[in-house]
């Protein structure tokens, strides 16, 4: 075979660099996550911190292991850690009222920034924002608005959500009703467009 | 006095199947409400926690509160034993060292009945307290257990990045990368075949495939797989047993190395 083909110059190819190390992963375990916390162990720095008769040392060292973790809403409520660290940050020591404050505030900085977010809408596919679109257009029509104003689209929302984020026979039924009664009945449009019934009251009231 | 006795007995196979390859040994407890079991495994990473409720089972009886501790692949061992249409029955008498099986077949022409012994496990017991998640996808089980296989075929562990467009599976390895979205489909005809995402803020994790391969080992128990994610907490894979309770798995995500 080498006989017949003629061997070109071998070009040179640009050999792909090899792309930067990744970063090392490590395996972490349950228990040193930051929101895993060990209910008997926070029960336990709790007394530590209610007990008049601890230390000083016994105190700033269940703060720092406090400080570590970020308990979740409902330890917070039962084990009501929060208000006692609260109480802390008014101790007369400056190094416990300091270390107090740090833990107090990175647990309300979490739960400011972390908790009660509203819902993301989330990107749904063709034939589901077909659907969709197509049901606002419907509410958008029988409320004789602009298309651009936000009620058709805070209804629709709400619909969807009662439906347990599906579209489904129900889904298209309440949607039907609701294009009926707004469109028909002068009143509750009004009331509807003046914010008088609230759009979950009147998706609520008329569910399929 | 404990007694259950279930008539699908398929169910109890799949549950053990599920279990087995994390855990070696469980304690399960049993009271008035219900069967329990939780555990973590030797390594700490995962944590199975499951809930099967009194009121699935056709008979349950336990008049007071025991923990019985097995070991879960002798017991795979006694229930491949048990045809899929059998009717099963676990009881053990109280103060007993051992736990005994009856299968029985449908139409009652064959009975066996095997016991094993009881261990003696020393396991702290586990809460879980109920949190809230930024996140919560749901997907039908089988959609799952291929996302994990097809993954572990490219690297050892996968990114899970869940945005408005939607969540994305990714894993990158020596041979490459690769990477699999998916969009919400809350128009399927059938209510499992949904892809529902619920979050309040987005939300990325690495996790080990392996454990997941592990987990998706319960994908014959339910059509549905609900993942919740936050940072800082444990993903929680979770397939809902039918009229009885769940089977969640817990896993610890993989983090950068900080040492270095």
């Amino acid at each position: 075979m080498d006989k017949f083909v003629i061997r070109n110059p071998k070009t040179k190819t640009i050999s792909p660099k090899s792309s930067p190390s990744k970063p090392k992963l490590k395996q972490t375990t349950i228990e040193s996550l930051k929101g895993v916390v060990i209910v008997e162990d926070i029960l336990r720095h709790k007394s530590i911190l209610v007990l008049k008769t601890s230390s000083k040392g016994e105190i700033l060292n269940s703060l720092q292991e406090l400080g570590k973790k970020i308990p979740s809403r409902n330890v917070m409520l039962d084990t009501k850690i929060g208000r006692i660290v609260s109480k802390l940050c008014k101790n007369e020591d400056q190094e416990i009222s300091q270390a107090a404050k740090r833990v107090y505030i990175k647990w309300r900085s979490h739960f400011e920034d972390h908790l009660s977010r509203p819902l993301m809408e989330v990107r749904c596919d063709l034939k589901t924002e077909r659907l969709r679109t197509s049901g606002k257009k419907l509410l958008t029509d029988a409320l004789q608005v602009e298309t651009n104003h936000s009620l058709p689209e805070a209804i629709e929302r709400e619909v969807f959500q009662e439906h347990r984020r599906l579209v489904n026979n129900n889904y298209k039924r309440s949607i039907r009703a609701l294009v009926f009664l707004l469109k028909n009945q002068q009143n509750i449009r009004t009331k509807v467009l003046a914010g008088e019934i609230t759009v979950k009251s009147l998706v609520k009231e008329n569910k399929k | 006095m404990f007694e259950a006795r279930l008539v699908q007995g398929a169910l109890w196979k799949k549950v053990i199947d599920a279990i087995k390859d994390l855990l070696t040994e469980a304690k399960w407890d049993c009271n008035s409400t219900g069967i329990t079991l939780q555990a973590m495994d030797s390594s700490h990473v995962s944590l199975v926690s499951l809930n099967l409720r009194a009121e699935g089972f056709d008979t349950f009886r336990c008049d007071r509160n025991l923990s019985m501790g097995i070991n879960l692949s002798s017991m795979s061992k006694i229930l491949k034993c048990a045809g899929n249409d059998d009717v099963i029955t676990i009881k053990t008498a109280d103060d007993a060292d051992t736990v005994t099986f009856v299968f029985e077949s449908q139409n009652n022409e064959k009975v066996s009945d095997y016991e094993i012994r009881l261990l003696d496990l020393d396991t702290e017991h586990l809460g879980i307290p109920e949190t809230e998640y930024s996140c919560v996808v749901k997907l039908p089980a089988g959609e799952f257990q291929r996302i994990c296989r097809d993954l572990s075929q490219i690297g050892e562990s996968v990114v899970i990045t869940c945005t408005k467009e939607g969540v994305q599976f990714s894993a990158s390895g020596d041979l490459g990368t690769g990477n699999i979205k998916l969009a919400q489909n809350a128009s399927a005809d059938k209510e499992e075949e949904a892809v529902v995402i619920e979050m309040n803020q987005a939300v990325t994790l690495t996790f080990a495939l392996r454990y997941l391969n592990f987990f998706t080992k319960a994908t014959p128990i339910s059509n549905q797989v609900t993942l919740s994610m936050s940072q800082d907490v444990p993903l929680v894979v979770e397939y809902k047993v039918a009229d009885m309770g769940y089977l969640r798995y817990y896993l610890a995500p993989k983090m950068e190395d900080q040492d270095d």
